[in-house]
Formats: C-alpha cells, structure tokens, sequence
C-alpha cells in the first residue's frame, strides 16, 4: 500500500473512521492471516486470532507512533495475540500442532500439506507461509518479521528443505 | 558421488527461493540436468511450492471471510470507536510542565525517604525489653541446643565405647571355645587313629592265623588226595594185570604190574 494513503487513512482511522480502517483491513488481511497461520500451524485458530488482532488494531490505532508503519504494527499485534494464544493453549495442555485435520473446509484438500506445516519448527513455518500468502516477496517479509532479507531466505530454504521430508515420509500432499 | 549430490541438494530449495547467485544456480542447474537423483529432488521441491501456492489460493475465501466479519464487526456501533486515552497520556508526559513537575515530585519523595531513614530513633522501652526478651529466649535455645548436641555426643561415645568392649568380649568367648573344641576333635582324631591301628593289626594277625590254618588243611587234604589216587591207582594196576593174565590164559602176570605196595603201608610213608 501507498505510504500517503496509508497515512491518510491511519489519521481518519485515529479520529473514529471505521470505513477507513476497512482499506487498511482489505490490504494487510491475507498479512495478518498469513501471521497467525504461520504461528500456530491452523487455518481455524489463524482466523479467530487474526479477527481478534485486526479489531485490536483498530481499537489501538492511536498507540501507532507512525503512521507509515501500520503493516509492521499489525503484524507485532498478531504474533503478540498468537504468544499469548499459544501460552493459554499450553496451560490447558492442548496438543496445538498436533491437529491435522481442521474444522475448515478448505483443509479437507490439504491434510498432508497442513500436517507437515504444523510439524515445522514455527520461525520456518511463519517464513514459509507468509512467502506464498503474502506475494512471495522476501523484502516485506524481512520487514515483518523484523530481521534481515539473508535470513528470511534461510529460513525459506530450510522450511522447503524439512517441509520436502515432511511430505516425502507421509507420501506426498 | 552421494557426497556431491548431497552438497548440491543442500542448494536445491535455495535455488526454487531464487537466493542463489547466477552463477552458483547454472551451476548447479547443470549438475541437475546431469543427476537424475538431484533432478527428481528438484522436481519434489517444485510439486511442494506448486502445492503451497495451491493451498494459499484455497485459503483465499477463509481470508475474505475474516475481512467480512471484521468489517462486519467495525460497523457495529459507536462501542468500536478507538480509545484515545493513551494519546492523552503521551501527550501528558510530551508537555515540557508536566516534566518539570514530574521531577518536582520525584525531589520531594526522594527528600522524604532520605530524611526517614537518616533521622534518629526515640528509643522504645517495650520494644528494647521485647528484644532482649527475644535475645535471650535465642541464647536459651542456643544454649539447649548445644547441651542436646553434647548429650548425644556423649550418649553415642558411651553407646559405641560399650558395644567395642561387648565384641571383644564375645571375640575372646568365641576364641577360647573355638580352641577347646579344635583340641576335642584333635584328640578324638588321635583315639579314632589308635583304635583303627589295634583294628588293622588284630585283623592282620587274624589273617595268618587263618592262613596257617588254612595251609594245614590244605596239606592234609592233599595227602588224603594223593592216598587215594595211590589206592585207585594200584587198585587199576591189579584189574589191568588181571585182565591180562585172563585174557593170555595161562596166569601170566607182568613183572611191572606184580610189585604192588599195599595202601596201608603207602600211608605209612
């Protein structure tokens, strides 16, 4: 998104506009989603959480010192929400990566595919599927993520690495 | 051969990420074209990263979705609107006043502590006989608690000095009755020993005497033997002379078989 129209709509955002923070949804969603998807390995919790983070941001836009950096804030939100999901998840001893098949029905055609992601280690996993969620760019990943584009490429390869054996061992998607 | 293609599989994924340099990926694209085994390697990676992408389509709705409801949920009402409270606060402690009272504040408690911890105490008669009470209830019990410990020492000095002089006494018991049965069975040995020697020498004079006896009969039956083999034989010498003086007719006796000793007088000699 334009760093103006992102300003422009963060200011209408901050002054109540809730038609405004529905460009910034339209364009950091499939981000946000991709995050939360990354981090837990589950397309039905990524989307709760994701809701949950979006609303947090609307609810929070005047905690954003710049207004150029929504993407990079949104997304802190959503790794936070999904910490915090995770620790509450541990606390009740529930198995969160060992769920295979989900309630969803878009994860009825990729079981295997969604077992071995839930399988990688999740810095792997959240560089991997924010790759193909998120137009396949290494740079605003980097930016995402907060870390430099060499090791965003390393984490990719390493994820296409052990995701291959993943799937090699439970006999192809 | 294994070794190169694992080198070279270890870049595959680098190169699908396109995080390889130019020259390092036609290099390694002409060692692929070479390899089946790296070949088919690739050609995995690559169903994986058609696969991927097919997933992130499929979850296209979900994400649409999301965007519905939070859209949705924004155009719920007046609740959603943002709090400002924190930019009120920002801008609080952006205000070059609120700084400066601030530190204002900040001096004054800082004096305060300093001031109560540095000023005299007025000494408290209850609080000072409390602690002295406390202080020698500590001594008392420290006192009782090393009067126990020296009791136990000494208790366990005298239990352990008892019970070495009990297993030298049950030694020296056990010693003394050790040695007289070691002497009781040395002697009972020593009179086993005899008795088995007088046995053996009275068995062997037994021996003699019955061989004695037993040559005796032995010669006595051979002369009643030799007797009567001496009578039978004679006895058939006097058939065989009569035989012949029958069978010649004329009463012919042979010179050899006429001089026949009597059995009296054999046994006699």
């Amino acid at each position: 998104m334009n760093g103006c129209l992102e300003k422009k709509l963060v200011a209408s955002c901050r002054k109540g506009d809730a038609s405004a923070y529905t460009g910034l949804v339209n364009a950091y969603c499939g981000r946000v989603f991709a995050i939360c998807l990354g981090m837990l390995g589950n397309s039905h919790d990524a989307e709760d959480i994701a809701q949950q983070a979006l609303l947090k941001g609307f609810m929070d836009i005047n905690q954003l010192r710049d207004s150029e950096q929504f993407g990079a804030w949104i997304g802190r939100i959503s790794r936070n929400l999904c910490i915090d999901f995770i620790r509450r998840q541990k606390r009740k001893r529930t198995a969160l990566f060992e769920r295979t098949a989900l309630p969803q029905s878009s994860s009825k055609e990729y079981p295997k595919l969604e077992g071995a992601l839930a399988k990688l280690p999740q810095r792997y996993r959240l560089a991997l599927v924010l790759y193909y969620f998120d137009g396949r760019s290494t740079k605003t990943i980097a930016e995402t993520l907060a870390i430099s584009q060499a090791a965003v490429r390393t984490r990719i390869s390493r994820a296409r690495k052990q995701l291959r054996k993943l799937l090699d061992t439970e006999g192809g998607a | 051969m294994e070794n190169i293609c694992q080198n070279f599989q270890e870049q595959i994924p680098e190169l699908i990420t396109g995080a390889l340099s130019a020259e390092r990926a036609a290099e390694l694209q002409q060692h692929i074209d070479s390899c089946p085994a790296c070949s088919k390697y690739l050609e995995g990676l690559q169903a994986d990263d058609k696969l991927l992408g097919d997933f992130a389509e499929a979850m296209q709705p979900a994400v649409t979705r999301l965007e519905n409801n939070v859209v949705a949920a924004l155009g719920r009402g007046p609740s959603n609107k943002p709090v400002s409270h924190i930019s009120i606060w920002r801008t609080i402690i952006k205000s070059p006043i609120s700084k400066l009272a601030a530190a204002a504040v900040l001096l004054i408690a800082v004096g305060y502590i300093v001031g109560r911890v540095s000023s005299p105490r007025v000494v408290d008669t209850r609080q000072f006989h409390h602690a002295l009470r406390e202080e020698w209830n500590r001594d008392l019990q420290l006192a009782l608690a090393n009067w126990d410990v020296r009791l136990r020492d000494e208790l366990g000095r005298q239990f352990r000095e008892e019970l070495n002089d009990s297993a030298v006494q049950t030694l020296a018991t056990s010693g003394a009755m050790t040695n007289e049965l070691l002497t009781k069975l040395v002697e009972s040995v020593s009179a086993a020993q005899t008795q088995q020697r007088r046995e053996i020498l009275a068995a062997f004079g037994q021996m003699e005497f019955n061989q004695l006896r037993d040559n005796s009969r032995l010669r006595n039956d051979f002369a009643r033997f030799a007797v009567l083999t001496s009578d039978e034989f004679e006895r058939t010498r006097k058939d065989v002379a009569e035989w012949i003086a029958y069978s010649r007719g004329d009463g012919f006796i042979p010179s050899d078989l006429k001089s026949l000793t009597p059995s009296s007088e054999r046994s006699k000699k």
